[in-house]
């Protein structure tokens, strides 16, 4: 039998190693990875979420406040920036709930709210239009 | 096993890929037991690059939770994952040979704000020089003194399975799944557990 070239043999062994990882028995990989090393390792993805949610959040905002400081006006396609970010809800659970808390919170609807964002939407467009014409 | 990704980063149509939402809620299923044989997977693939399993793993889940990487439908979440760490361990390492900055020295402090450390640490130096070559060394150790294993090896990079490669090592069905468990606890402990 030949061996695939596209595949070097670090990467069979590398395969061969995961395969036998993932056929171990419950109570024979526990016994080989202590109780606090697994909680050490929730823990930390754990916290690698917060910080890439926030960091996240605080990009977004920052440019916000950017844009919004400098004025600029910039008219954008509505309803194919609707769409787009219909689509990008659709695809994130997490982002669509809380993009639309505030609308619940206010007793305002959805709509109303995915209103909202469109505007911040079309603040960043202009951002990102800016930084491409100085290139 | 399903092959792993070997670009989990593009070069899908977005249809075959799975959705954000899915990819977490796959993570967010992961039992204590998973979590354990990622860890083991990070033991393995972690000193390669230099880097603290813990932190591998961290980071490859980190990036799978974000749809930094994107799964391909049909591939599990361990799959996915592992396929991750191997992916970081690669361009990791390519990137200190490069003399380039580490990519994955993240550590988090009491604001779970990301720092990304700019240097190569003392220890990171250190574990570095495991490269690829050293990592045949080691699996040449773990199988010096066992006949059997050595066959195992060679015909498991030759891309032999099932009973190609029973009859080539020599064994039946069971003796080969011992003698693959045997493998694996042998090249695990060439990468002990100091790391995590």
């Amino acid at each position: 039998m030949t061996s695939d070239p596209k595949k070097d043999r670090l990467a069979l062994i590398d395969e061969f190693m995961i395969s036998e990882i993932l056929s171990m028995s419950d109570a024979e990989v526990l016994s080989d990875v202590s109780d606090a090393e697994i909680e050490e390792a929730q823990r930390r993805f754990e916290q690698a979420k917060l910080a890439a949610g926030r960091q996240r959040f605080e990009q977004i905002k920052r440019q916000i406040q950017k844009e919004r400081a400098s004025g600029t006006v910039v008219s954008i396609d509505h309803a194919k920036a609707r769409a787009e970010l219909m689509r990008i809800l659709a695809h994130d659970s997490e982002l669509r709930g809380k993009l639309t808390i505030a609308a619940r919170n206010l007793d305002g609807s959805v709509d109303e709210d995915v209103e909202g964002i469109l505007e911040d939407l079309a603040e960043l467009d202009a951002d990102t239009n800016n930084s491409d014409e100085k290139k | 096993v399903q092959d792993l990704p070997d670009d989990p980063d593009g070069g899908d149509d977005e249809a075959d890929l799975s959705s954000i939402d899915d990819v977490r809620t796959a993570i967010s299923a992961l039992s204590q037991a998973d979590m354990a044989r990622l860890l083991k997977m990070a033991r393995w693939f972690a000193p390669r690059c230099g880097e603290l399993p813990q932190d591998l793993l961290q980071e490859a889940l980190t990036r799978a939770w974000a749809g930094q990487r994107r799964c391909r439908r049909g591939t599990s979440a361990m799959n996915f994952i592992a396929g991750i760490m191997r992916s970081l361990t690669s361009q990791e390492l390519e990137a200190r040979r490069a003399g380039t900055r580490p990519e994955l020295v993240a550590e988090y402090d009491d604001q779970a704000r990301s720092v990304w450390g700019e240097a190569v640490s003392p220890e990171h130096a250190v574990l570095s020089r495991i490269d690829d070559g050293a990592v045949f060394q080691e699996v040449d150790a773990a199988i010096a003194d066992d006949e059997q294993l050595q066959f195992l090896i060679e015909g498991l990079c030759d891309g032999m399975r099932g009973k190609a490669l029973e009859e080539f090592v020599g064994v039946d069905t069971k003796g080969l799944a011992a003698a693959r468990k045997k493998l694996q606890r042998r090249l695990a402990a060439r990468f002990p557990e100091r790391n995590v």
